[in-house]
């Protein structure tokens, strides 16, 4: 398939080196009283080692579904219909329970989205790292070893890491005696204790200021090029994208619409669906964007052929015919869509 | 050195003051520092009823007709029962009985009750399905009907009875903690956890019960009360305790045929009783609305 190809910035220098995670064809349905809803089609997302992708979409386009597919963590009422998604080597999907339970925090963490209801309310921040770090590390630490000791260093260092200014005030606060940015902050450090090489962050700093969270994604963003980590951002927001991945994924109604390297992305946007997002960016200058006319497709009974054709204001007819595949329409550009010939085979 | 030391002793002032919050917000009610303060009468009384009854021997095998149904007196102050013995100094000796029943029968219904409301809740599916439908069968029979039920069928004693009330107990915790339980797993700590490779024993016991506690703490202390009055109830009945035992509900038993002559050695373990009751039940109250503005807070706050 064409998505081994795909590669990104940093990945193209790497060559021909396996990337560290593939998600190849993943279809995903849900089980719904309404009937079966088709909701992840055919997606094919590839990072390479070191490298920050963000996945971008309207709410309810899927993102967050990709996400838990890759953990392992889907709701009890959906179906992985077919694909693969492969880990430094592994088959993550036919794993056994236990082995992708040591998977997750240890190689792949994720970071969730809201601080306020993340951290346990009735531990003290100290309390949830130490308990981290312990089942991560030995099968069993000694409960006396906890409290001082190299785990605690190792917790400490963490949140130094994530710049909390008073480490050991943090550490024997309880979350809701932290403010947000901090609380925000913990999550990233309980995700990076187990020392993963891919993290997950899920709409990152989405319930924070705004001039709070740039800051953190800036942060993390350092972070995570001096340790060499690769991360998935999952966001909504182009506005993030932009700051944070060197490649950015577009989705819409569960299928990836356009993928290119961030710069060429704001340069110019292929996919009618991507100009349609940039659009809608509100600006400080000019008027508000127009937007994207209609709502996300009904999964059970999705558009025919492009999901996006009901509201794209390039609609043709072969558009309720065919799905475009996704082509390569520009040097390491993909879009799915046909008014680029790749598209249309 | 010296700036680790501010570092790590100044959240100590933190929790310090948490506790005297809790403190200030429970003293806002009479009623539970009046609940507070009979228990902790209760409880000493339990604790220290060799060294402060004045007739300790009175509380086993021991009968003195000379100074038997005396009314109360400088030398008895609750008077005596019809074998001449103390009624205060039984009182006092009975407090421990009231209070080991109690803590007994709670341990075992919270320790069957609480994990199984816990397996229930978070792993759910057939075995949940079974765990709840045990439950609601116990839940349709009134606890101390079954109780009486149990302790026909054993022999009368009060480890049966004991026995016999935790085996009617542990289903109203299974609920409860089911209940809990259903509602916090959907909060996003437990998939946080889940996401960093918690397993999932480690998330209903680590992440989930903590989180739990504090309506199982409520019930526990208003229950205290109930299990007192349901063992008392059996013992009068001639099923739990036994004579010369100075069970308050025996006392009653024994003392009820001189009624009304002889009042006083039916009412005293009578008020007894009541005053242990109305100090749980009030202790519980207090420690529930403690509890409540918390966990409001709590949610004000996210």
């Amino acid at each position: 398939m064409e998505s081994r190809e795909l590669t990104g910035t940093r990945g193209a220098e790497a060559g021909t080196a396996p990337p560290l995670l593939a998600v190849e064809q993943l279809a995903i349905r849900f089980h719904l009283y309404e009937g079966r809803a088709q909701v992840i089609n055919a997606v094919d997302l590839t990072i390479r080692r070191g490298e920050s992708v963000a996945l971008v979409g309207e709410t309810g386009c899927g993102k967050s579904i990709t996400a838990k597919a890759i953990l392992g963590l889907l709701p009890a009422n959906a179906e992985i219909v077919s694909g693969r998604i492969t880990f430094a080597g592994r088959d993550l999907l036919h794993l056994p329970a236990e082995e992708l339970q040591r998977i997750r925090g240890r190689k792949i963490a994720m970071i969730f989205q809201d601080p306020g209801t993340a951290l346990n309310p009735v531990f003290t921040v100290g309390d949830q790292l130490l308990d981290v770090a312990a089942w991560q590390g030995a099968r069993r630490a000694p409960l006396l070893r906890r409290r001082d000791g190299a785990l605690r260093q190792r917790c400490l260092e963490m949140l130094r890491l994530v710049r909390i200014p008073d480490p050991e005030g943090a550490f024997r606060r309880y979350p809701v005696e932290l403010s947000g940015g901090m609380r925000q902050r913990v999550l990233i450090a309980l995700a990076l204790l187990g020392g993963p090489d891919l993290l997950i962050a899920d709409e990152l700093g989405t319930a924070l200021d705004v001039s709070i969270q740039d800051q953190i994604l800036e942060e993390l963003r350092d972070l995570v090029h001096t340790r060499g980590l690769s991360v998935l951002y999952i966001t909504h927001n182009l506005g993030v994208a932009r700051l944070v991945s060197d490649r950015i994924y577009v989705m819409y109604g569960g299928e990836i619409a356009e993928v290119a390297p961030t710069g060429a992305m704001f340069a110019r946007q292929l996919h009618p669906y991507s100009q349609g997002l940039l659009a809608a960016v509100p600006r400080l200058t000019g008027a508000i964007g127009d937007g994207i006319e209609g709502r996300i497709p009904d999964y059970i009974n999705p558009p025919p052929a492009c999901r996006f054709a009901p509201r794209c204001p390039f609609r043709m007819e072969i558009c309720d015919r065919q799905r475009p595949l996704l082509a390569e329409a520009d040097p390491r550009r993909w879009v799915a869509c046909h008014l680029y010939p790749g598209s249309t085979r | 050195m010296a700036e680790i030391t501010i570092a790590s002793g100044e959240p100590r002032v933190t929790r310090d003051r948490e506790w005297r919050k809790v403190w200030f917000r429970f003293r806002q009610s009479t009623l539970s520092v009046l609940g507070l303060g009979l228990i902790l009468a209760f409880v000493l009384a339990a604790a220290l009823a060799p060294l402060v009854a004045p007739y300790p021997r009175h509380a086993g095998v021991f009968v003195d007709f000379d100074h038997a149904l005396q009314p109360p007196s400088g030398r008895n102050w609750l008077g005596t029962d019809d074998a001449g013995r103390d009624i205060f100094s039984r009182i006092l000796f009975g407090a421990r009985i009231s209070l080991t029943l109690g803590v007994v029968v709670l341990l075992i219904a919270v320790g069957l009750g609480v994990p199984l409301g816990l397996i229930a809740g978070y792993w759910g599916g057939r075995a949940g399905d079974w765990i709840m439908r045990i439950t609601d069968v116990f839940l349709a029979v009134p606890p101390i009907a079954l109780a009486l039920a149990v302790t026909a069928a054993l022999r009368p004693t009060l480890t049966n009875a004991m026995i016999a009330i935790a085996f009617a107990w542990w289903p109203w915790y299974t609920r409860l903690v089911y209940g809990q339980v259903l509602s916090l797993k959907e909060q996003q700590f437990v998939e946080a956890s889940r996401g960093l490779g918690a397993s999932r024993w480690r998330i209903a016991f680590r992440e989930i019960l903590p989180n739990a506690w504090s309506p199982i703490i409520v019930k526990i202390t208003l229950d205290m009360g109930f299990v007192i009055l349901t063992g008392a109830g059996l013992s009068f009945l001639g099923l739990g305790a036994q004579p010369p035992t100075p069970e308050w509900g025996t006392m009653i038993a024994e003392g009820r045929t001189y009624l009304p002559g002889v009042w006083w050695a039916a009412t005293f373990p009578g008020l007894a009783i009541f005053v242990a009751v109305l100090g749980f039940n009030l202790l519980g109250d207090g420690l529930r609305d403690v509890f409540d503005v918390e966990i409001e807070q709590w949610r004000a706050a996210n």
